[in-house]
């Protein structure tokens, strides 16, 4: 069974569909949507005074927590907010004069509304015929204490399967080699365009 | 391996032999709970946690769905004692899990129930804690977390659904006791 363009499906439905095309045809091409791509050459504004932080990250699926999915991307997530250098230390426990920092990607059906709404990325373009996708509402919450404001930031992704021989999404997202790398692309554009966007915040920055 | 992949190994494995049979992933502490367990006054410890009585034993070591698609407890475990890991899990990250406070938590887990339908699922985990002091029970309470959510007909949609729905039971009712309003009042030793 083969879907047509802007219907929700989400995750686990858009990879049986996969399945089932690659096992059919042996072909399903995977993209990921253009709208966070500058990320990756994107840097963040290093505060004068870095201090540790305390990460929560969460996977959800349609709003709800996936344990599986948490458990697998948390590495990854882990040294991209390292990696970052926006923090003298990511402890896995609280302590004195420790921030908090939640990370949180939810995988969201691409519904008709959603689109209508802005909600997502580059979503108009190039889904047609067999491309089906998945949308990422990716939010972060920091606090540098418990009696400090919270600081938000909000980024929203897109992965695309074109399945079969049909034409994939090109004008609005960027082949990739697998699945694997599309789902760690994803993650890294996500994640480093909310931590461009903390570094980038007064508030974050002129933290005592 | 990624999401994806496991999505992807799942469907093969449903295509394979019609059924998925994994294990419930290690717990992550969540912000809400380890924000709740900070507010505690002093650290606790926590004992053990068993299956209630009446209860079959195999309800304590797997749950199913759909046929024979079987999420299990981790290996040589229990859900009752992930119970105690998840709350653990909590505890340690706040900083308030001590294996000297005078403050203990048992648990008996007394409901562990799962449906996937076709549009509609449901869940339930419920447990029993009981919280003492030096000076006796200041807390017997059961306490259940459920949650309802849309299925689907396709078994290799609803199956993750419902596994990834009946796993966050085990977090949200760990955050209903750190949360409980008698537990934080009545058992601390200090004013």
């Amino acid at each position: 069974m083969i879907r047509s363009n802007h219907r929700p499906l989400h995750l686990a439905a858009l990879s049986v569909l996969a399945v089932a095309s690659t096992m059919l045809t042996g072909c399903a091409s995977f993209y990921v949507d253009n709208g966070l791509r500058a990320a990756d050459t994107a840097q963040v504004t290093k505060p004068a005074a870095p201090k540790p932080v305390q990460l929560f990250f969460g996977f959800q699926t349609k709003g709800g927590a996936n344990a599986l999915a948490t458990q697998q991307l948390k590495g990854q997530v882990t040294e991209l907010v390292k990696q970052s250098g926006l923090f003298s230390e990511v402890k896995e426990t609280a302590g004195p004069d420790t921030g908090t920092l939640q990370l949180t990607i939810n995988n969201v059906a691409l519904s008709d509304d959603a689109i209508s709404k802005g909600v997502m990325t580059g979503l108009t373009l190039g889904l047609a015929g067999s491309t089906v996708g998945d949308g990422y509402v990716c939010d972060l919450q920091y606090k540098q204490s418990d009696s400090s404001p919270k600081i938000e930031a909000k980024a929203n992704h897109a992965i695309y399967t074109s399945i079969g021989a049909s034409s994939g999404p090109e004008a609005a997202a960027t082949k990739m080699a697998s699945i694997d790398e599309a789902v760690t692309t994803m993650v890294r554009q996500a994640v480093k365009t909310l931590l461009v966007k903390l570094s980038n915040n007064p508030q974050f920055q002129s933290a005592p | 391996m990624n999401l994806i992949k496991i999505t992807l190994i799942t469907v093969a494995a449903l295509s394979a032999v019609g059924c998925a049979n994994i294990t419930v992933p290690a717990p992550q502490p969540t912000m809400a709970n380890v924000n709740a367990a900070k507010q505690l006054t002093e650290s606790v410890k926590l004992g053990s946690f068993k299956l209630a009585a009446g209860l079959s034993a195999g309800t304590d070591q797997s749950i199913s769905v759909r046929g024979s698609n079987t999420l299990n407890a981790p290996s040589g475990q229990s859900f009752s004692t992930y119970l105690r890991d998840v709350l653990a899990t909590e505890l340690r990250s706040a900083n308030k899990l001590d294996d000297a406070s005078t403050i203990s938590i048992t648990g008996e887990l007394t409901k562990s129930e799962l449906d996937a339908g076709m549009s509609v699922g449901t869940g339930t985990v419920g447990a029993r804690f009981v919280v003492t002091r030096t000076d006796g029970v200041c807390l017997d309470k059961e306490l259940t977390a459920t949650a309802q959510w849309e299925s689907s007909f396709m078994a290799a949609v609803a199956v993750p659904a419902a596994f990834n729905r009946y796993t966050a039971l085990y977090p949200e009712l760990a955050g209903k006791l750190l949360k409980d309003a008698d537990f934080q009042q009545r058992c601390k030793t200090k004013q």
